[in-house]
This record gives structure tokens, sequence and C-alpha cells, in this order.
């Protein structure tokens, strides 16, 4: 049996729709044949008869669009009959084009932090080369006239990534080294937080919290059976607060002028299993502590159950990075940028503080990190900044409301 | 004067298309400026060039249209025929006012015109003479522009100048009478120009290229179609042809032509070299201050266009690089503004057009398709013929063609070639596609007029795409 399968008739095809059937099942056909028309994106094709035989087991009808390499039907010789399960879906293995490249499918369908909506300034080249590349043409930074994206920064851009993915193994390489290619999400990190801790001056400012107030509310919460509020809810509630109180730091840089916004949308950062996702709880100015809390839980479950929406990981105007449960004394975050400052939250401790009277006693403390924008804040401000976070967090009962 | 007090910010040496226009943009970007020029304002382009020439053709093409205006239905009783001198006056008419206009700008921009011939004393001075006078001038910064003049090609035997039959480009401009034969040795821009004046002006004219095609720095289908027309308007093209040696006879030269091995001795009249340029360097003491020449002209260290001394640009063809009046102009504007706003911005040659006036028409921008092979682009060309199209017809314009050359993996416009009517205003939309990095699906997404020549060009990408409408 020979597997008719949807051919790459051209450097850019990924895929290709069945226009129409030349040949019925049980027809004979030359190798070489046409057989039916297929339509790529850019025109339509023959299909050729890969040998010869009866056609059989039709699979895909027409106006049906399938990946290049797979099957879309057979061709038998004399006494042979089709396999069991033919076109059950068992991945028949591709037959001319063994490279995996071709599947495309479920990188598409994972979520993809921050798909491009509205208008990129691009050049067409330079969007057809980063579309090739597999490249997030918005996540460019354009050096052409007004900023616009233009081929060879793009072409900066693919050189940044493949510094990271070597083209080629080391001609002896040991035994112990292992290439892991970048799946789609790796890539987008890898290219998201090289342009941030590039492009974006990062200052950063830490400051130690006092969490005997809030352990003592969570003490009560749970003994009321009032349902949980986590130390990151509170964490969110508070930097949602300071925002409101300093709209200076809920902003971005703009070029010639800095833009603060009106709302407060923050970016959670949350591990998954193949990196890192950030959705955002959006309007936060006005939920209460419980809303945040419900909310923030919903997002990172779907997070991690590869159901995030685009949308819900756009539009973030500040970014908290909770390393809480990872045992951690202290860390900066990158800036997620386009936003202009990220608060890094490390693990509670007990530790000796030296209290009011010189005393020294136990307490729950945990030290968090400010990164900031220097184009939007200066360090006074980020020092304000952080400051009020802290006031917020070690007066808790402020943040009940 | 003491010694760091200077009289202009900027001063400009020649008034060709690239020093008036840098003197102009370094003008309105606040400098003081002056410029020195030893002749007319306008350079070569304005008074021995780009216009003149541009005149004559286009009365050489109103005479052709009458004199075969029955095509059109036009009938014409009488005799038709030249005034000559009213031509050669209308061109001279068309080159003191626009002279005049140059001034008007100078005057305007509040830039300080100085007549005269400039030398250099220092890095910072020159000593300008005009009539036995020498004026001294000091700047900050120089733009060298002092462009080209022709120069006598030697060909065994050929001597003398205009009085013996022997003509160069200058004389071409202001021709002392059309002369029954004459020989032109040049088949680039210069000599296929005059080849369609002096034919169509009733001369008896022989072409010869050595190269295999005419206009040979174009895409060589562009040479082929248009040495393919002028022979059919009746000019003797000879391609892969040399001009070995002349002899003197009465009225003029007898000419000896190989082609393809074979020689044939043609009488002229008239011998016009059509090649041949070299640049203005001569006795300006460049060498003394520091600013160093290569064989060509000026060396300038890379395409920020300054010379080997830090406050001295050059500019246009004293560069000896590309001859073209635009590229002068532009060079002028980026020159003009580095020095003025401290920048040291390079030109971009990406995308220069080079258009040749003949009837028909050449226009061509980037990549021909043997340069772009050559430079390791897998390329995809499309082509189509103006006869396909409603305008080409009704205008009686079915001769010529438009071929764009593309990169096959991303669409990449390279360039755009065109013989035909009115194509030397077409070519801008191949500027535009090339500088703007655009593709042919981009290109093919465009919506032309209809009806109008400029469709061919999309059509043309069409068919590099695989379906023009029209083919
Ligand atoms: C017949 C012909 C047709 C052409 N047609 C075209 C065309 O259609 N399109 C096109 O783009 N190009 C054309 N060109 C080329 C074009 O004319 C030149 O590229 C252009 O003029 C170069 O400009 P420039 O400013 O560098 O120098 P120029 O125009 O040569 O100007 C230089 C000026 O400097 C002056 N000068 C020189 N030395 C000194 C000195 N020491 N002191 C003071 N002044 C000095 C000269 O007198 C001259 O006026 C043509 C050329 C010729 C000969």
């Amino acid at each position: 049996m020979t597997e008719v399968i949807m051919p790459k008739m051209g450097d850019g095809m990924e895929e290709g729709t069945l226009l129409e059937w030349l040949k019925n099942e049980g027809d004979s056909v030359k190798s070489g044949e046409v057989i039916g028309n297929i339509q790529t994106d850019k025109a339509v094709m023959e299909l050729e008869a890969p040998g010869k035989g009866k056609l059989a087991g039709i699979l895909v009808p027409v106006g049906e669009t399938v990946p290049v390499g797979v099957p879309i039907a057979a061709l038998l010789k004399d006494g042979e009959s089709l396999p069991d399960g033919w076109g059950s879906g068992a991945p028949a293995a591709p037959a001319a084009e063994p490279e995996p490249a071709v599947v495309a499918a479920p990188v598409a369908a994972a979520p993809v932090a921050a798909k491009s909506t509205g208008r990129v300034k691009a050049s067409p080249l330079a969007k057809k080369v980063a579309e090739k590349a597999g490249i997030e043409i918005a996540a460019v930074a354009g050096t052409g006239p007004g900023g616009r994206i233009v081929e060879r920064d793009v072409r900066a851009a693919i050189e940044q990534q493949s510094t990271r993915i070597p083209a080629a193994p080391p001609v002896a390489a040991a035994a112990e080294d292992i290439k892991v290619p970048l799946n789609h999400l790796r890539g987008i990190i890898a290219q998201r937080t090289l342009e941030s801790k590039q492009q974006v001056p990062h200052f950063y400012v830490t400051v130690e919290v006092d969490l005997e107030r809030i352990e003592t509310l969570r003490q009560a919460f749970k003994e009321e059976e009032s349902g949980k509020v986590s130390v990151n809810d509170f964490v969110v509630k508070a930097c949602a607060k300071a925002l409101v109180d300093m709209p200076e730091a809920n902003a971005t840089y703009g070029g010639d002028h800095v833009l603060q916004f009106g709302s407060v949308n923050i970016g959670v950062a949350a591990a998954v299993d193949d990196g890192l996702l950030v959705p955002v709880v959006k309007g936060c100015e006005n939920l209460t502590i419980r809303q945040i809390s419900q909310s923030v839980r919903d997002l990172v479950g779907k997070a991690r159950d590869g159901r995030l929406l685009p949308d819900e990981m756009q539009g973030s105007t500040f970014s908290i990075s909770n390393m809480g449960m990872l045992n951690v004394d202290n860390f900066t975050a990158i800036i997620n940028a386009p936003n202009a400052a990220i608060v890094a939250i490390s693990t509670a401790k007990r530790v000796p503080v030296v209290v009011s009277d010189d005393e020294i006693e136990i307490r729950t403390v945990m030290n968090i990190t400010g990164s900031f924008d220097h184009r939007v804040l200066d360090g006074a401000s980020g020092a304000k900044f952080i400051n009020i976070i802290r006031d917020y967090l070690e007066s808790p009962t402020h943040l009940l409301s | 004067m003491p010694k760091d007090s200077f009289d202009s910010d900027v001063i400009v040496i020649g008034a060709g298309p690239g020093g008036y226009v840098a003197a102009i943009r370094a003008a309105q970007l606040g400098a003081t400026v002056t410029v020195v020029e030893k002749e007319y304002l306008g350079g070569t382009c304005l008074n021995w060039g780009c216009i003149p020439s541009k005149a004559l053709i286009a009365s050489t093409e109103a005479y052709q249209n009458v004199l075969h205006a029955d095509k059109m239905g036009v009938k014409i009783d009488g005799k038709v025929s030249i005034d000559f001198d009213a031509i050669v006056k209308r061109k001279e008419k068309v080159v003191t006012t626009l002279r005049g206009g140059v001034g008007m700008l100078f005057k305007k921009n509040k830039i300080n015109h100085v007549e005269g011939f400039a030398k250099f004393v220092d890095k910072n001075t020159i000593s300008v003479e005009k009539d036995g006078k020498k004026t001294k001038l000091r700047a900050k910064n120089f733009i060298l522009a002092m462009g080209s003049s022709v120069i006598y090609l030697p060909v065994p035997g050929l001597e003398g100048g205009q009085k013996e039959g022997v003509w160069t480009s200058d004389d071409a401009v202001n021709p002392p009478f059309v002369p029954k034969k004459m020989l032109i040795l040049g088949g680039g821009a210069v000599g296929v120009e005059f080849s369609y004046v002096f034919n169509g002006l009733g001369a008896d004219v022989t072409l010869v290229e050595m190269m295999p095609t005419v206009i040979p720095m174009m895409d060589e289908d562009l040479g082929k179609e248009l040495g393919k027309q002028l022979k059919k308007q009746g000019v003797g093209v000879k391609v892969g042809a040399s001009l070995d040696k002349c002899e003197k006879t009465k009225n003029g030269w007898k000419c000896h032509v190989t082609t393809g091995g074979k020689t044939e001795v043609i009488e002229v009249d008239v011998v016009l070299l059509g090649v041949g340029r070299k640049a203005n360097t001569d006795g300006m003491a460049l060498d003394k201050i520091g600013v160093k020449l290569h064989r060509r002209g000026v060396e300038i260290v890379d395409d920020s266009l300054k010379t080997h001394v830090g406050n001295i640009y050059a500019i246009g063809d004293v560069t000896g690089r590309i001859q073209l009046a635009h590229v002068a102009s532009a060079e002028g504007v980026r020159v003009a503004t580095n020095i003025v706003k401290g920048e040291a911005k390079q030109m971009d040659y990406k995308a220069v057009p080079n258009c040749v006036y003949t009837v028909p028409e050449v226009a061509s921008v980037g990549l021909s398709e043997s340069e772009a092979k050559s430079q390791g682009y897998e390329v995809v060309t499309g082509r189509f013929d103006f006869r396909g199209l409603g305008k080409a017809m009704a205008t009686g314009h079915i001769d010529g063609f438009v071929k764009v050359v593309c990169e096959k993996k991303y669409g990449e416009v390279l360039g755009l070639h065109m013989v035909g009517a009115h194509v030397t205003d077409m070519i801008p939309e191949g500027v535009a596609a090339i500088n703007l990095e655009a593709t042919i699906e981009s290109m093919i997404d465009m919506i032309h007029a209809h009806p109008t020549m400029a469709e061919a060009i999309l059509e043309a990408f069409e068919d590099a795409h695989g379906m023009a409408i029209h083919k």
C-alpha cells in the first residue's frame, strides 16, 4: 500500500485544502498522475499520485483542510487491502516529511501569551519573515522610521532566539548533553524577558514586611470558617490599593510620554508545566479581597489546565511574581513589559526581629522587592511605592473593605 | 582675521544638484552657508546634462509625433519640418529659467553665492579666484560637490574637438547643426538618448556599444528591448562592438568598427563620445590638506560621506560612485543634515532609481535578475507586456513591458524594471516598494487606477505570484 499524504508544495506551506478529487475510489492511477487539486495559501496545486495502484480509503472529503504530511488516501496494489483501523486517526507516520515541524496545531491551540491584537507597525517583509520564523511580531522592537518594525529588527530577534537554540549539535557532543528544543511558550518567555531586561532600565527596592497581623487575620478567617484567604490575596489587594494611591506606578513608558492607566489590572505570574503564564485580574481597584481571591484561583487554575483565553493574559498594568511557596529569601523579578513595575514576593519566615524598646521577638516576615522602570519612576518613588505596599500589609484591616 | 573666526558654518563647493540642494537644506536647518561656483548655478545636470538633453528629446518626440500623426487619424497637409534654431533656443530658455530659479532659492534661503574657482589653503580656508582676483573664505565645514566633466576617450586616430567633428555630450546639448551621419560611441544612458535625438531629427546614426546590450548597467531584458526599439526607429545599433580607430577625411571621419570579429568602415561627419567623465578635483590642493583621492575622484571613508578630513564631506559625481543627479541631491540632504545636526547617518543606496529618457523610456530600481541571483537570492520574476493593457492600446503605446524581480521565500520585492511610455514617471512605485520592504502579496493588494500604464506593474506582480489577470 502507498499512502497519499497532504504534500508540502511550497516552503511556507503548512496545510492544504482538498478542492476536488479527480479520481474515485477504485480507479486505477499511474504514478505521477493528477488525482486531485489542492488549495494552498498561495495557489491551487495538483495532487499527484505518489505511486501506482487503485485509489482507496479516501480520508479527506472535498473542502476539508489538513496539515501537511497527514495521510489523505491510499493506493492499493492488486491483492492489497486497507489496513485495519485505516483512518481511525492512529498517527500514521508522515511518509514524505519526517520533520515534525508540520504538526503546528497543538502549539497553536495552547494559550499564547499576549497574542497581538490591533495594528502592528511593521513592513510587509518584516511580517513575512516573522511569520515564517514563528516570532511574535508585536514583541519585536522597531527601529525603522517612527518605530516601524523592519526586516533587520525581525532578523535581530531571530538571531537572539537562535543563540539560545544551537543550530546544529556540537560535532562530538558528550553523551550526557541533551538538547531540549524550545517549545512555543519557552520561545516567547525567552524573547520577552530578554527584551525587557535589555530595553527597560530596571532598578530594585527591597523591604521586609512583618506578617504578624496578616497571620492573625488568616487564623481568624480559618477559625470562623469564613473561607481561606492566602497571603498572596492580601498582596494583590495591597498592590491594588497602592496603585490607586500612586497612579505613577500604574503606568507605561510611551517614548515621549508616560501613560497612567485608568484601571488597575494586575498580572499574577503562575508557573505552569512548561513555563510561566501571567493571567490578569482586571479592575482590581473595584474588587474586594474575596473577589480577588476567587478571581486569582480561577485564572491560575485555568492557566495550569491550559484553558486561559488570550484575553485573560492581556492588558496588565502591573504584575506580581510570587515565589512564596518555593522557599526563597529574596529575589528580583524582570518587569513584565510594557508594565512599569513588578513586585517579587519571597517566602515568609519566622525570624528574630528587633521590635520597639529594642526587644527581640520571633516574628513572621517576608521580603518583597519591587522592580521599576527608571524611565517612569525614580528611586524615591519606587521606595515610596514599596513602602505603601508594606504599610497596607502591616495594617491589613485596610485591605478588608 | 582671528584664527577661529569663520565666514560661514558651511561652504559648499559647486552648485550642481548635489551642492545647491545641500546648501539649501543646511540653510533651512539654520546654518550660515556660502556656495562657491566657478561657472553656472545648476551644474552639469541643469546646464549640460539632464535638463538640456530632456528638452532636446521633447522637441524630437514632438516632431516624431507629428510625422506619425496619421496613425492617430490626424492628417497633416503640407511639409512638416524642424526649425533647428528654435529647438536650441527653446532648450536654452528652459535652462536659463531653471538656473534663475536656483538663484532665487539661494536668495530666499539667504545663501551667500560666491563666483569663482575654489582652492584649499588649509582645512578651514579656501581661496576663491575670479578674474585674477583672490578672496579667502573660512568655514567650519566643507561640502565638496565639484561634480564631473567630460573627457575625450582616447580612440586611435581620433583627434580634435567640435570643429573637427569630435563631439562630447557638452557639444551634443549645444549642437551647432544636425549632422548628416554620426557615430555615437557608448550605449549607456547618454549614448542612447542622443541616438534617439539625432536619429529622430534626421541624422543617420550608428551606435557602438562594447557590451552585448545597450544600457548594460540595467537588467539585460531592458537593454535588449531598447536596442530592438532603437533599431526599429532606424538607429544602426551595434552591440558587442568596438571602435578600433578613426581616420580623418575631408569632412569627417572614417570609423573602423569591429562586431563579432568582422570589421567595417563607417564614414561619418561627427563622432560623438557618449562615454567618459572625470571628477573635478584638479588644481584644488585637496591632497595637500589631507583629502585623499582615488582613481575616479574623492575618497570617502563610509556612506556618511566624510572624506579623510573630518570637517570635509563629498557628494555627487565627484566621489566617482553613482553618477545621477538625484543621488547627488539625496547625498547633499544627508550630509547637510549630518553637519548641522551633528549626526553621522549613512546613505542607503538600496533603492536608487535609474532612468533613460529615450522613446520608449527605460526605468529601473533595485536588483536586476542577474544581480539578485549572483547575490544568492532565490528569485522569482514576473513580467507583463504593455500591449495587454487598455491604456496602452488606447494611447498607442504598446511597446515595452514591466519586469519585477522578487525573492522567493518571503516575496520580498528586489527590483522593478520597465521599458515603455511614461515608465520614468512610474518608477517611484518601485522605489517605495523596496524602501518600505514590500512583498509580492502587499503589492498585489494595492488597487491600481484604470486605465493607466501602471496597471502593468500590478499585473507583473500578479504574474510573479502565478496569476496575472490579463496575461
Ligand atoms: C548628457 C548628460 C545627461 C544626463 N542626464 C541625467 C539624467 O537624466 N538624470 C540624472 O540623474 N543624471 C543625469 N546626468 C548626470 C548628472 O548630470 C550628474 O550626475 C549630476 O549633475 C551630478 O551632480 P553634482 O552636483 O555632483 O555635480 P555637477 O552637476 O557636475 O556640478 C558640479 C559644479 O561644481 C562646479 N565646480 C567644480 N569645481 C569647482 C571649483 N573648484 N570651484 C568652484 N566650483 C567648482 C562646476 O562648475 C559645477 O557647476 C547626465 C549627465 C550628462 C552629461
